[in-house]
């Protein structure tokens, strides 16, 4: 027989505004559609609502009534987030398991033949809210025969409700207030001037003239509640992650057996991979030294595989460079993996822009071999402070040079600077002239002769300020220091070395 | 100490967002430094130059003008005024480069600079590089030896190459280089400041500005030794300024502006014309014989306007209420023009000043030497008509709109400041509304904020936050004040185009107008002013009865009697719950009682502690005294109780030693207290000279709180006259013809106090048939017909409700409707197509009911409403009928309740005919032993009571210590309700949430008057909705 279960999480972003922010717990909370004033509020707490505020209203006039009002903005990953989590616990009591589409919050779960496990249904359910309480959510649930049915009594019922009987639940649906169901405000307020109050009158509206008159959202539903989605659960597969490992009794500290061993481990991972159609993203190789100690790395080849050869190339380098400070106890290899598109697809992109391609895998080689952050760039920033005028970002893959960017840089040629990481400081001159220059290691005791400045540098007052008199002082070896006087440190520091 | 350099590029915060100084805080470092002269030149404009020429003056410093034009290939020019030809050309090319843009963008070519060349001297400023060569070279040839390059050195590494460039610019065009720092404010630590307006401006984050920010802290306005010490190797650049300065001669004070001179007839000069005008209006307004009173006034103001040839002005003010009678737009003057005969002669004004005992001076005053203010109130609907008018009259060369600078204020201030630094909008929302709530300081609000930053920031925050506010943030329009030139008026300020299309505007505001003495007309839009036109039509036509505001019988007893009662929803300037709470008080038998009325219900006369005195003398209660014998004239007419600002000026002549310009400072200074908190000057001497005329230092210091009161807000007499003459004229009309006076307002509305809900109420409370909106019947406005029961409602005519209330509906929907009509059609189905007005507009009409002659009751009209839009995208005829399908079986929907009749009429149509939506709970709410508002009322002083009512009015003014206000309502009428800050704060969230409130406490009762001190406030267990009207909720 058919147990279907519904899992209902009320206000589910505020459930997840609050879980993110615990210091609300006990304010006026209300979750908003932007972070703006103008910001329309979706949900709220009991806090707020007995203030006096409304869903709908703007954040701004919901404060003129509750001037403690918090509010906080859910995205939509933070929501898909927070529906995984849910997820991962309902696992531990069904295997199937589907989230409702059109509501966030909201889980189908097979409840057939649990109440053996768990005595009764009633047990199962008391159960299954604990566990989510544990995760700090709050839940409804309803078991009953259709969606529809388990749905309007996980809304409706505060406590947990279990139908026995199809006719039960049908009755149960049909004189629910429609206010229940969760419809944008605009058709609400349409049906409710219809004279359209219970879900039974608003099954009896016709179906045409539902179509002609509301939102695609509003079709759904009223065919929802007709109870025309009879089709069984569309749950989500479960399936464990493939994690290969081995141990090591006794230790092992040949790093040559280790990769003999990761080798073997890899054929598996390989096969699984390829069993369900997928390609490795990402390698993640974890190593757990008898100390306890637990090395995790990740090796990205440059495209995402399946070729044996290429991720053995990666892991061989990655390893070839390891030096562990203690005996091997356990290795472990599992992967991230997307889906492969068609193999037809796949030769499509194969031999695309042959020499940028050969690039981006040795890219991946040298990550491999030396960290993941090897392979950099600089960008350059809008900033005065030098050190501040450009990062180091991580590049995937070569881009090729145009001749015009060639041709800019050559443009744009200037002064070489080669600066320190951040600048040295000197000794603190503690109230003594700044006019007197410091010797730093790297001028060597040479005569200096002020070759430009003072040019002044005063910024970032809103975080830590930094008031900086720089100047180009010229060593007697002909090279040019550039150096600067940090007035708030009191200290003198090189900059780095101008050619 | 002094020095030779002047700094010659100074932004103000009057380049609006580029500068951090007020003008005057720069002038006041220029004056400490020792510099003998200053140039302001604000960005493409003259926007700060009335200000900095002030305190100039103040401060000894002479003021150079000029303004740093943007030129189109991205670089700047300073532009220096030698004298009054260069200001015009100044003027005319800022004129230029603003009138082609939009409002804010101002652009400039060279070619334009080097046509308005002469007299004005310029400096290269930014990006010299960016200028071609052949434009130096024409520069050279426009400012033979007036032009120069900038040198600015600011610590900066990019200096070098700038200046390598410049010098060598200066050598192959021979043009001289000057010391020149690009100065943007007095102080260094105004730095950040700085900073935080640069982002606003370009709308970024502090965090991501980058490069947009200036490099360091060196634009300040430097002391002469940092300024020797910067351009020490060229000593000749820093003597360069100082020679420049000495050539720069003009100064505001030069501005003769002289008003334009009317079109003459023949044979007469202005003040002749002016005479014959006022003669013949004396005629019209005291019939042939003119008391000898009102003869020697008028030869007196004659006189003294032909000496301060003013003529024109008055000239031009006839001419502009010449039109408005032409066009029939109902207008009068208000403020102190009514102390005018001349003005009352020319039909300018209404009031008789020879009767009413007005203070000529007040007005116009040879010791004074300002233009006269006249104020005309004109019919808010008309009053761009009139606007047009002067546009065209006078061409837009010599008709100009005054500004208004819109400034930081603590929302603001918070609002942008906080975004900047990056806090979350939310946060910053909550704190501004806080701060404003409590009126405490940010400091003590943040604490209860969720702005979740760092200590520091908030710090920051705090004050950044003071250090904005004031700070110009743009340019608006004043409501109504223009300024008339004879001569372009671009010759004496720049004007700029305003957002609204078809307006310019100069780059003044009304303070500065005043304060280079310049003539100013105020065209101000009023309400009542359009309400009485409308009643005055309908009397017309209705009752054939030809009035106007001159020929409303005077005195009448029973609108007297009416106002006694404080029956005055919807009286001009009488209606509020304050002024409803006076009227039975103060108990008005003449005009002369509602000039009082209009006069005592303001922050001044309370704040001065002069109500209760006035009221007790008069009824008799404290005897009419006054501190000094020689006050007696002064304050006879007030029972010896100063009420207006006219007395004050006259007290301060008799009992203090004024002078009548010293007086008229005062006058001026209360009027700028609150801006300049320039009356504290006044305390002294005041007290000083009116103990020295043997007046109590009791009185004189009450004296004193009262002026103070006043610059916060009080009337001068003339004002209140002008204002009293509205509001008797609306409540004459009330009294006796209610339907014409409901009718108007309605028609007039958004207007005046109240709601078109509340004013249905109260015309159904005196009797009114209002008549549902219907398609077939009603007009756009409101229509008077005969009553669909003359047993019930006598003789008197029903209201129609007009369509301009239904949601959302417009003047052009109207027209469809009235095309529908025309066509005539019979069903829902056919009006559709006749109309094709928007779906949303249908579903209104369906649910305010004015469908009903169509046949179909709201919710069906609603149901079929609901597909009409789809119906109108479709361009095929064929489908037109499977869209909205007429053989679509009638659904049977549930029938309306009474209640919810009631609140769709007011969600649809912002009233209700059908009734008060408490209307239909009034069993139950009787039940629990809650009263009506008229039961309410009859209850004696001292009863408990409880009742439960709609929020129509929540008020903490600002001079009543946090009491709050609260107006409730229900079908029967008003309940006035105080709150005490104690209690308020107990049930603060109670009385801000709900809509229908619950209150309990004691009725005080005195004089008619009826008050409930609230002691519990609750949300009544009956759930009922207000209808979606905002409550007036203000300080």
């Amino acid at each position: 027989m058919v147990r279907m279960a519904c899992v209902n999480l009320p206000c589910f972003s505020l459930q997840l505004l609050v879980k993110k922010n615990p210091f609300w717990k006990d304010m006026p909370v209300v979750v908003v559609t932007e972070d703006k004033p103008s910001g329309i509020i979706l949900e709220m707490n009991k806090r707020a609502r007995d203030s006096g505020v409304i869903t709908g209203m703007r954040y701004s006039a919901a404060l003129t009534i509750e001037p403690r009002l918090h509010a906080g903005v859910v995205m939509e990953e933070e929501i898909a987030a927070g529906n995984q989590e849910v997820i991962n616990c309902l696992h531990d009591f069904s295997p199937e398991i589907e989230p409702f589409s059109l509501y966030p919050g909201v889980f189908w779960v097979n409840a057939a033949g649990f109440e053996r496990l768990y005595t009764n249904l009633s047990g199962w359910i008391d159960e299954l809210q604990n566990r989510l309480e544990d995760e700090n959510f709050v839940s409804r649930i309803c078991i009953g025969f259709t969606r529809f049915g388990s749905f309007i009594g996980a809304k409706r019922a505060k406590h947990p409700l279990i139908f026995y009987s199809r006719l039960e639940e049908e009755r149960y649906s049909r004189f629910t207030p429609l206010t229940l169901l969760p419809m944008s405000p605009k058709a609400a307020h349409q049906l409710k001037d219809l004279g359209i109050e219970t879900v039974g009158a608003f099954i009896s509206l016709p179906d045409g003239g539902v179509k002609q008159r509301f939102s695609k959202d509003i079709c759904t539903w009223h065919n929802f509640a007709s109870s025309k989605q009879r089709y069984p659960l569309q749950h989500l597969e479960f399936r464990e992650k493939y994690i290969g490992s081995r141990n090591f009794q006794p230790e092992v500290k040949n790093l040559q057996t280790i990769l003999h061993e990761f080798r073997e481990l890899l054929d598996h991972l390989i096969t699984d991979v390829m069993k369900h159609n997928e390609l490795i993203h990402a390698l993640i190789f974890r190593i757990v030294l008898e100390s306890g100690e637990k090395i995790e790395q990740t090796i990205s080849p440059a495209k995402p595989t399946v070729r044996p050869a290429v991720i053995y190339r990666l892991l061989s380098l990655r390893l070839n460079g390891f030096t562990v400070s203690a005996g091997i106890t356990r290795i472990e290899l599992m992967a991230e993996r997307i889906e492969q598109h068609g193999t037809q697809e796949l030769l499509f992109h194969q031999n695309h822009n042959r020499s940028q391609a050969d690039g981006a895998e040795v890219f991946a080689m040298l990550r491999a071999e030396l960290g993941n952050n090897s392979v950099q760039i600089a960008r350059i920033k809008s900033e005065y402070q030098p050190e501040n005028q450009f990062e180091w970002i991580d590049v995937e893959s070569p881009k090729l040079a145009t001749q015009n960017d060639v041709k800019k840089q050559q443009q744009k040629q200037k002064m070489v600077r080669r600066l320190y990481r951040s600048p040295i400081s000197g000794a603190k001159l503690n109230g003594q002239v700044k006019e007197r220059f410091p010797q730093f290691s790297a001028m060597k005791d040479q005569q200096l002769l002020i070759s430009g400045g003072p040019y002044k540098i005063q910024t970032n007052w809103w975080e830590r300020e930094s008031v900086r008199d720089y100047y180009y002082l010229h060593g007697s070896d002909d090279t040019l220091h550039w150096v600067f006087y940090d007035s708030l440190d009191k200290t003198w520091k090189f900059q780095g070395i101008v050619s | 100490m002094s020095s030779s350099f002047i700094p010659l590029w100074c932004k103000t915060n009057y380049s609006f967002l580029e500068g951090a100084s007020h003008p005057d805080e720069l002038i006041l470092r220029c004056a400490q430094n020792g510099y003998a002269s200053i140039a302001i030149t604000d960005r493409n404009g003259v926007y700060g130059i009335v200000r900095a020429h002030v305190a100039a003056k103040t401060h000894g410093v002479k003021l150079i003008i000029g303004s740093e034009m943007t030129v189109a290939d991205e670089s700047t020019v300073v532009l220096l005024v030698k004298n009054r030809e260069g200001y015009a050309n100044l003027c005319r090319l800022v004129s230029q480069g603003r009138l082609r843009n939009e409002k804010g963008v101002c652009s400039v070519s060279w070619e334009e600079v080097c046509s308005y060349n002469e007299d004005l001297i310029a400096i290269i400023a930014r990006n010299a590089g960016a200028i071609s060569h052949d434009v130096y070279k024409f520069l050279t040839e426009a400012f033979p030896g007036r032009i120069y390059l900038a040198l600015p050195r600011h610590y900066e590494e990019s200096d070098i190459p700038e200046e390598a460039l410049r010098r060598y610019l200066s050598i192959k065009f021979s043009i001289p280089l000057i010391a020149a720092t690009e100065v943007l404010y007095h102080d260094r630590s105004r730095n950040r400041l700085q900073d935080v307006l640069t982002c606003i401006r370009e709308g970024v984050l502090l965090h991501d500005a980058g490069q947009l920010l200036t490099q360091n802290a060196e634009h300040d306005l430097k002391n002469p030794a940092d300024i020797a010490k910067l351009y020490a190797d060229i000593p000749e650049a820093i003597e360069l300024t100082e020679q420049i300065a000495d050539q720069c001669i003009f100064t505001l004070d030069e501005l003769v502006y002289r008003y334009p001179s009317e079109l003459l007839p023949q044979g007469f000069t202005t003040a002749q014309w002016l005479e014959e005008l006022t003669l013949k209006g004396a005629e019209e307004r005291y019939g042939s014989v003119i008391s000898e009173s009102a003869k020697s006034q008028i030869v007196k103001e004659l006189k003294l306007i032909e000496q301060l040839d003013y003529c024109g002005y008055f000239l031009t003010m006839w001419d502009i209420v010449q039109f408005c009678k032409d066009r029939s737009v109902l207008c009068q003057g208000r403020g102190s023009a009514a102390n005018s005969i001349v003005c009352y002669c020319l039909g300018i004004t209404a009031v008789d000043p020879v009767q009413m005992d007005l203070l000529f001076e007040r007005f116009l005053s040879r010791e004074r030497a300002e233009p006269p203010d006249i104020d005309l109130d004109i019919e808010h609907r008309r009053r761009e008509e009139v606007i047009q008018h002067m546009y065209e009259k006078y061409g837009r060369d010599r008709a100009a709109m005054v500004a208004n600078v819109i400034r930081y204020r603590r929302k603001s201030a918070i609002r942008e400041v906080g975004k900047v630094l990056g806090l979350p909008s939310t946060g910053l929302d909550m704190l501004s509304k806080l701060t404003s709530f409590r009126g405490g300081s940010v400091e003590e609000v943040l604490k209860e904020t969720n702005l979740s930053c760092d200590a520091d920031r908030l710090v920051l925050l705090t004050e950044l936050i003071q250090e904005i506010r004031d700070f110009p943030r743009h340019l608006s329009i004043h409501p109504g004040g223009f300024i008339l030139g004879s001569e372009p008026i671009y010759h004496l300020v720049p004007i700029e185009n305003a957002t609204m299309p078809e307006r310019t505007v100069i780059q003044w505001d009304k303070y500065d107008v005043e304060e280079l003495g310049l003539f100013k007309v105020d065209l101000l839009g009023l309400g009542a002013m359009t309400q009485l036109h409308y009643a005055f039509d309908l009397l017309q036509k209705q009752f054939g009865k030809n009035l106007s505001m001159a020929t409303i019988p005077k005195e009448d007893s029973k609108t007297f009697d009416m106002l006694c009662e404080s029956d005055t929803v919807g009286v001009f300037q009488v209606e509020s719950r304050a002024q409803m709470g006076m009227l039975p008080r103060l108990r008005p038998r003449t005009y002369y009682d509602i000039v009082i009325e209009v006069s005592i219900v303001r922050p001044g006369p309370i704040a001065g502690g002069m109500v209760h005195p006035f009221l007790k003398r008069r009824h008799g209660e404290e005897e009419v005294s006054y501190p000094h014998p020689s006050l007696e004239p002064v304050l006879k007419k007030t029972l010896g109780v100063p009420l207006f600002q006219e007395q004050v000026m006259k007290l301060a002549v008799t009992a203090a030693g004024y002078t009548p310009g010293e007086a008229d400072q005062l006058r001026r200074d209360m009027a700028a207290w609150k801006r300049q908190g320039s009356i504290e000057r006044h305390k002294e001497k005041l007290i000083k000279g009116m103990l020295a005329n043997d007046i109590k230092r009791e009185f004189a210091e009450q004296v004193f709180e009262q002026i103070r009161g006043f610059g916060e807000y009080g009337f001068p007499e003339s004002h209140a006259a002008s204002f009293a003459h509205i509001a008797y004229c609306t409540a004459w009309l009330k009294c006796h013809y209610p339907e014409v006076f409901t009718c108007a307002l309605l028609n007039a509305w958004p207007m005046g106090f109240y709601s078109p809900a509340t004013i249905v109420q109260d015309g159904k409370r005196h009797g009114i048939e209002f008549l549902q909106v219907d398609i077939q019947k009603s007009d756009w406005y409101c229509l008077l017909e005969e009553p669909s029961d003359s047993t019930r409602y006598g003789h008197r005519y029903a209201i129609r409700m007009g369509l301009r209330f239904i949601r959302g509906l417009g003047e052009g929907d109207f027209e469809s409707i009235q095309h529908a009509r025309d066509n005539s059609f019979s069903n829902l189905e056919e009006f559709i197509k006749l109309t094709r007005l928007r779906s949303n507009i249908l579903q209104n009409l369906a649910q305010s009911g004015a469908l009903a002659s169509v046949g179909l009751d709201r919710r069906s009209a609603y149901w079929k409403t609901l597909v009409s839009d789809e119906y109108q995208k479709r361009d095929d005829p064929k489908k037109r009928n499977a869209i909205v399908d007429v053989s679509e079986p009638l659904l049977k929907f549930s029938d309306l309740r009474d209640e919810e009749r009631i609140l769709w009429d007011h969600a649809f149509a912002g009233h209700s005919t059908n009734g008060h939506p408490l209307e239909p709970y009034r069993n139950q709410l009787a039940e629990t032993g809650l009263p009506d508002a008229f039961t309410l009322n009859q209850n004696k002083a001292g009863s408990k009571v409880s009742y439960a009512g709609f929020v129509i009015c929540r008020q903490i003014p600002e001079t009543a210590n946090g009491v709050l206000f609260i107006t409730l309502e229900d079908e029967s009428g008003f309940v006035n309700c105080i709150v005490w800050k104690r209690t308020f704060e107990q049930f603060r969230t109670v009385i801000l949430a709900n809509t229908f409130l619950g209150v309990s406490g004691k009725i005080q009762a005195d004089k008619g008057v009826v008050y409930l001190i609230v002691q519990k406030a609750w949300k009544p267990k009956l759930n009922i909705k207000k209808p979606p009207h905002q409550s007036r909720d203000f300080r």
